[in-house]
C-alpha cells in the first residue's frame, strides 16, 4: 500500500500534462487535466494525513466519513459521466431542467423526512399536493387574487397535518397506516372534486411561482426548494427543537423520560408537512397552469426515496437536510442525464430504484466496516 | 473532614420517604404497603429476589408509573408525580437497568437531552455543551469524546455517559438500577468513587444489585423486599451476607457452593478446538470432555463471548478447526450448531435472545418447533407443558405463560433464556453458558446451578462463562483464563484462586507469546 501514493502523484502530474500538452479533443484534454488533479490531490492528502495531528486527522476522518461527503462526489462523478457522453448535458437549458424535476421531491422530502428523523412518515403528502393544487385551481377561478389564495390553501395543509396528528397522537395509529389511509381518501376526493378534469387556471402572475427565472438563470420553485433547505437544515442541526427531533426519532422512551414533549414535536411537524405538501402542490399548479389529480401522483414515494438516499434512516433519528438536498440533484441529474444519453424514459424509473439500492449497499459497507473496527479495539 | 461536612448538611438534611406504596399489575401484585425513608448521606441498597419489586419501586420514584396507593414524601413533602419530567424537576434522577440512550446521537447530546443550552434564538450552544460534557468526561475518566456517536461505544462506555446524563443534574436523589451489570473493574472503581463523592455531599443514593460484594463495599444500609412487601432493614455494618440471603430467600439455602452435587467421572473428549482465529479471537486451543464443566473467566470484552459464538458458528472463523463428537465440523450458522446438539444461552437477552413481544410460551419453545411438530402443526400442549415445565423450575414470576416476555423484569427474562435452551426438548450435547446469572437473585442462582450440575452429571458438556469470579471458581471443573483474545492461562479446580485468575486476566499478551 506504500506504493500508492507516489503512484497516485506521479500518475496526476502526467495526467495534467498530458491533458495540457497533447493535441487532443478538448473533452478527452479536460478529463485528463480533471482526472490528473484529483490523483494529485488525493496523493498528496495521503501523503500530509500522517503528518497532521491527531485532533486534525479526527476531524478529517469525520468529514470524508460523512454520507453527504460520498453523496456529494457521487454527485460530481454522475455529472462528469453524463457530461462525457453527451456535452449537451450541461446546457443551460438542461441545467434549468435539472433543477425543475428537483423541486417537488426536494421540497416534499424536507416535510417527510423531518418526520422520519422523529420517527413518522407522512404518505398523504403527495395526495395533498394534489388536493392543493386542486383548490388553487378552483379558489383561482373565483378571481380572488393568488396570494389570499395560496394563504387559504396552506391552511389546508395545517387541517390535513393536524388530522393526521390527531390519528397517531391520540388514537395512537401507526403513522405508516393511518397517513396511508388519509391518502387514499384524498386520492378519491380528487377525483370526486375535479371528475377526473383538470381545471385550468387563468391567473397569469399566479404562472410566475412556478416558472419566474430569478436573474434570469435559476427557476424560482428551485431557489425556494433551496432556501427551504438551508432554513431546515439550520433548524434541525442548531436548534434546540431541531435536535429534540433526532432525540425522539432516536429514543422516544428516553426521550418522554428525559421530559421531552414527543406528542407536542410530532404535531408539529405533521402541519408543517401538510403545509409543505401543499405548497410543492401550489408551485406545481403554477408552472403546469391547470389543477389535476394525476401531476402529483405517487410523489411522496420519490421524496421518500430523496429522504432515505440523502441518509435518513427510516427508523428515525438520524440524517441531514444536506444529504437529502444533494439527494434530490442526484436523482434529478440522474434521470435527466439518461434521457440526454439516449435512453427511454423508463429506465429513469429503474434508476431510481437501482440508486436506493447502492445507496443501502453503501449503508451496510460501511456498517461492516464500523462494526470490524470496534471488535478489534 | 467528614465531621466537618455532616454539620453543614445538617441543616438541610435530605430525607426521602416511601409512604405505604402499592402497585398492582394485571395478575401481579408488584408491591403491597411498603414503607420505609432514606436521609442525605447515605447509600441504601434495594434487595430482592427477581420481581421482588425494586426495580417498580425505582420507577414509581422517577415518575414513569404512578403508585395505586401511597406516596414519595421529599423532605417531609408529599409527591405525586405523573411524569418522569416533574420528577426530574424535584431532584431526582434513576439511572435505569434498560439503558435509556439515543445511539445515533453524540455523547454531549445524549448526557444534556433535557437540558441543551440553547441561547435566546433556541440555538444550541455547541462549545457550552461539549465543555462541560469533557469536565464530565475527565471526571469520569473515560477515553472517549463529546462528539463522538454513543452506538459507537462500547457497552460499557455506554453504561457510563447514562450515568453521566444523571450525575450531571446534580439532583438530591440518585437511583441505580443494577449499574455494575455491563462495566469492567475499572469503571467500577470510577463509579464506586463517584458514589463515595455523592455520599459527602449529603445527597441520597439508592443503589440496586445483585452483587453481595458490592453491597457490602459501598451502601450503608439495606433494605430487603420479597414478594412486594417489605422483610426487613439492615445496617450494611451490622449484617452478614448468610442473614441478608435469607431475607431475600425467605429460608436459610445454606452455602450455595458447598450443596451442590458434583459430577465425579469426566466421559471421553466431546469437543477439540486447534488454533481457532477469527477478528476477535487468536490461536485458541482447548478440549472439552463430557461430563466436564470448563469456566471461560477473564474481563468484559477479553473475547470470551467471541469463542462461543465461534464455536456456536455465529461468527465466522478464519482458521482452525473444531472437532465436536468425534467428527470435524464447519458449522456455517447456528442452526448448524444447534442440529449438532450444541446449545447457547447468549448473555445478551435483548438482543440477542429475547422476543420481547411474544409470549413466554412462544420463546421457550423456539428452538425446539420441529420437535413439536403434530403433522403439520405445532402441538400446543405438549409447547405449553414445556414452557410450564421452565417456570416452575427456574421459578419465573408471572401470573402465566402466555404473558408477554417485555412485561417481565430483568432477571427473570434471563430465566426465560436459560429455560429456553435447557427444556427437556433440547437433545443438548454441549451446553454454552454465556453470563447465564446475571441480574437473577441468589435463589434462582442456586437453582442454575443445580441444573449445571445435572447436566454435567448426564454427561453434557459445558462452557460457563462469567464475570463474577466466585462463581466461575466454585462452578468450574477448569478453568481457562481469556485475555485480549488469547488464552492466558490454564488452571484447574484445585490450584485455581481469585488472585491467579485475575493476574492471568490482565496479563499481557507479548509474554504468552513466548
Amino acid at each position: 500500500m506504500k506504493i500508492i501514493k507516489p503512484v497516485l502523484v506521479i500518475l496526476g502530474l502526467a495526467g495534467i500534462l498530458v491533458g495540457a500538452i497533447a493535441n487532443l479533443a478538448q473533452r478527452l484534454a479536460i478529463s485528463f487535466i480533471v482526472f490528473g488533479i484529483v490523483a494529485l490531490l488525493l496523493g498528496i492528502v495521503l501523503f500530509l494525513l500522517p503528518k497532521l495531528s491527531k485532533e486534525t486527522q479526527r476531524r478529517f476522518k469525520r468529514v470524508t466519513e460523512k454520507k453527504e461527503f460520498i453523496l456529494f462526489l457521487f454527485l460530481i462523478v454522475v455529472f462528469y459521466v453524463f457530461w462525457a457522453i453527451n456535452p449537451n448535458f450541461l446546457s443551460m437549458n438542461n441545467i434549468k431542467g435539472i433543477m425543475n424535476s428537483a423541486f417537488a421531491m426536494g421540497l416534499l422530502a424536507i416535510g417527510i423526512g423531518c418526520l422520519m428523523i422523529a420517527g413518522e412518515i407522512d404518505l398523504s403528502a403527495g395526495n395533498t399536493g394534489m388536493i392543493a393544487s386542486i383548490l388553487i385551481a378552483m379558489i383561482l377561478r373565483t378571481g380572488m387574487p393568488w396570494v389570499p389564495a395560496l394563504l387559504i390553501v396552506l391552511i389546508f395543509g395545517v387541517v390535513t397535518g393536524l388530522i393526521n396528528a390527531f390519528l397517531v397522537n391520540v388514537m395512537h395509529f401507526t403513522s405508516f397506516i393511518s397517513t396511508l389511509a388519509i391518502s387514499t381518501i384524498f386520492g378519491g376526493l380528487g377525483l370526486i372534486i375535479t371528475q377526473a378534469q383538470n381545471i385550468a387556471i387563468g391567473n397569469k402572475s399566479f404562472f410566475k411561482l412556478g416558472s419566474h427565472m430569478v436573474f434570469g438563470i435559476i427557476p424560482l420553485p428551485f431557489l425556494i426548494m433551496i432556501v427551504f433547505f438551508v432554513i431546515y437544515g439550520i433548524i434541525l442541526s442548531y436548534t434546540g427543537f431541531g435536535r429534540r427531533i433526532y432525540m425522539v426519532g432516536s429514543n422516544r422512551n428516553a426521550a418522554r423520560l428525559a421530559g421531552i414533549n414527543a406528542k407536542k414535536l410530532t404535531t408539529i411537524l405533521f402541519i408543517n408537512g401538510g403545509i409543505i405538501s401543499c405548497l410543492t402542490g401550489i408551485v406545481i399548479a403554477a408552472r403546469m397552469h391547470q389543477g389535476s389529480t394525476t401531476t402529483m401522483g405517487d410523489a411522496e414515494m420519490d421524496a421518500i426515496t430523496v429522504a432515505v438516499l440523502g441518509g435518513i434512516a427510516f427508523t428515525g433519528g438520524s440524517g441531514k437536510m444536506s444529504g437529502v438536498a444533494i439527494a434530490s440533484l442526484l436523482i434529478a441529474t440522474f434521470q435527466n442525464g439518461l434521457v440526454v444519453a439516449g435512453l427511454s424514459s423508463y429506465y429513469q424509473i429503474i434508476s431510481k430504484g437501482i440508486l436506493l439500492i447502492a445507496a443501502l449497499l453503501l449503508d451496510y459497507s460501511r456498517e461492516r466496516s464500523r462494526q470490524k473496527s470496534l471488535k478489534l479495539h | 473532614m467528614t465531621d466537618n461536612l455532616s454539620l453543614q448538611n445538617q441543616g438541610t438534611e435530605k430525607l426521602l420517604e416511601f409512604v405505604n406504596i402499592s402497585k398492582e399489575f394485571p395478575g401481579v401484585k408488584a408491591l403491597s404497603n411498603v414503607s420505609f425513608s432514606v436521609r442525605g448521606g447515605r447509600v441504601c441498597a434495594l434487595m430482592g429476589e427477581n420481581g421482588a419489586g425494586k426495580s417498580t419501586l425505582l420507577k414509581i420514584l422517577s415518575g414513569d408509573i404512578q403508585p395505586d396507593e401511597g406516596c414519595v414524601r421529599l423532605n417531609g413533602k408529599e409527591q405525586h408525580f405523573s411524569s418522569p419530567y416533574q420528577s426530574i424537576r424535584a431532584g431526582i434522577s434513576v439511572i435505569y437497568q434498560e439503558r435509556q440512550l439515543m445511539n445515533m446521537l453524540s455523547v454531549m447530546e445524549n448526557i444534556f437531552l433535557d437540558d441543551l443550552h440553547e441561547n435566546k434564538f433556541g440555538f444550541v450552544q455547541r462549545s457550552v455543551l461539549r465543555k462541560k460534557t469533557q469536565e464530565l468526561i475527565d471526571e469520569f475518566e473515560m477515553p472517549f469524546h463529546p462528539e463522538d456517536i454513543v452506538g459507537h461505544l462500547s457497552v460499557a462506555h455506554q453504561q457510563m455517559v447514562e450515568i453521566m446524563k444523571a450525575y450531571r443534574r446534580d439532583s438530591d436523589i440518585i437511583a441505580f438500577d443494577e449499574p455494575t451489570a455491563p462495566l469492567t473493574d475499572k469503571e467500577i472503581n470510577v463509579l464506586f468513587n463517584l458514589i463515595r463523592k455523592l455520599k459527602e455531599r449529603g445527597k441520597i443514593v439508592l443503589y440496586v444489585s445483585h452483587r453481595m460484594g458490592e453491597i457490602f463495599q459501598i451502601t450503608d444500609d439495606i433494605v430487603v423486599l420479597k414478594d412486594g412487601q417489605l422483610v426487613t432493614t439492615f445496617k450494611t455494618s451490622e449484617t452478614t451476607e448468610q442473614e441478608l440471603v435469607k431475607a431475600m430467600v425467605g429460608r436459610d439455602i445454606g452455602d450455595t457452593y458447598s450443596n451442590l452435587v458434583r459430577n465425579d467421572k469426566l466421559g471421553d473428549v466431546l469437543l477439540s478446538v486447534r488454533n481457532l482465529e477469527n477478528d476477535a479471537i487468536h490461536g485458541i486451543s482447548f478440549d472439552l470432555r463430557r461430563g466436564e464443566i470448563l469456566g471461560l473467566a477473564g474481563l468484559v470484552g477479553a473475547g470470551r463471548t467471541e469463542i462461543a459464538r465461534a464455536i456456536f458458528g455465529a461468527d465466522p472463523i478464519k482458521s482452525g478447526k473444531i472437532i465436536f463428537d468425534g467428527k470435524e465440523v464447519h458449522f456455517k450458522s447456528p442452526v448448524d450448531a444447534i442440529a449438532s446438539g450444541i446449545a447457547l444461552c447468549p448473555e445478551d437477552r435483548k438482543e440477542q435472545g429475547l422476543l420481547l413481544g411474544q409470549s413466554i410460551r412462544t420463546n421457550i419453545s423456539i428452538p425446539v418447533l420441529s420437535k413439536l411438530l403434530k403433522g403439520w402443526f405445532i402441538d400446543r400442549r405438549q409447547e405449553a407443558e414445556l414452557a410450564e415445565q421452565a417456570v416452575k423450575r427456574y421459578s419465573i414470576r408471572t401470573p402465566s405463560i402466555e404473558k408477554k416476555a417485555g412485561e417481565l423484569s430483568g432477571g427473570n427474562q434471563q430465566k426465560i433464556i436459560l429455560g429456553r435452551w435447557t427444556s427437556s426438548k433440547m437433545d443438548t450435547k454441549l451446553l454454552i453458558l454465556d453470563e447465564p446469572t446475571k441480574g437473577i437473585d441468589v435463589g434462582s442462582k442456586a437453582e442454575v446451578y443445580h441444573i449445571i450440575m445435572e447436566y454435567a452429571r448426564q454427561g453434557i458438556g459445558i462452557i460457563f462463562i462469567s464475570s463474577e469470579l466466585t462463581e466461575v471458581l466454585n462452578i468450574s471443573d477448569r478453568i481457562i483464563v481469556i485475555h485480549d483474545g488469547h488464552i492466558t492461562g490454564e488452571l484447574t479446580r484445585e490450584e485455581a484462586t481469585e488472585e491467579k485468575v485475575l493476574a492471568l486476566a490482565m496479563k499481557e499478551v507479548e509474554g504468552v507469546k513466548l
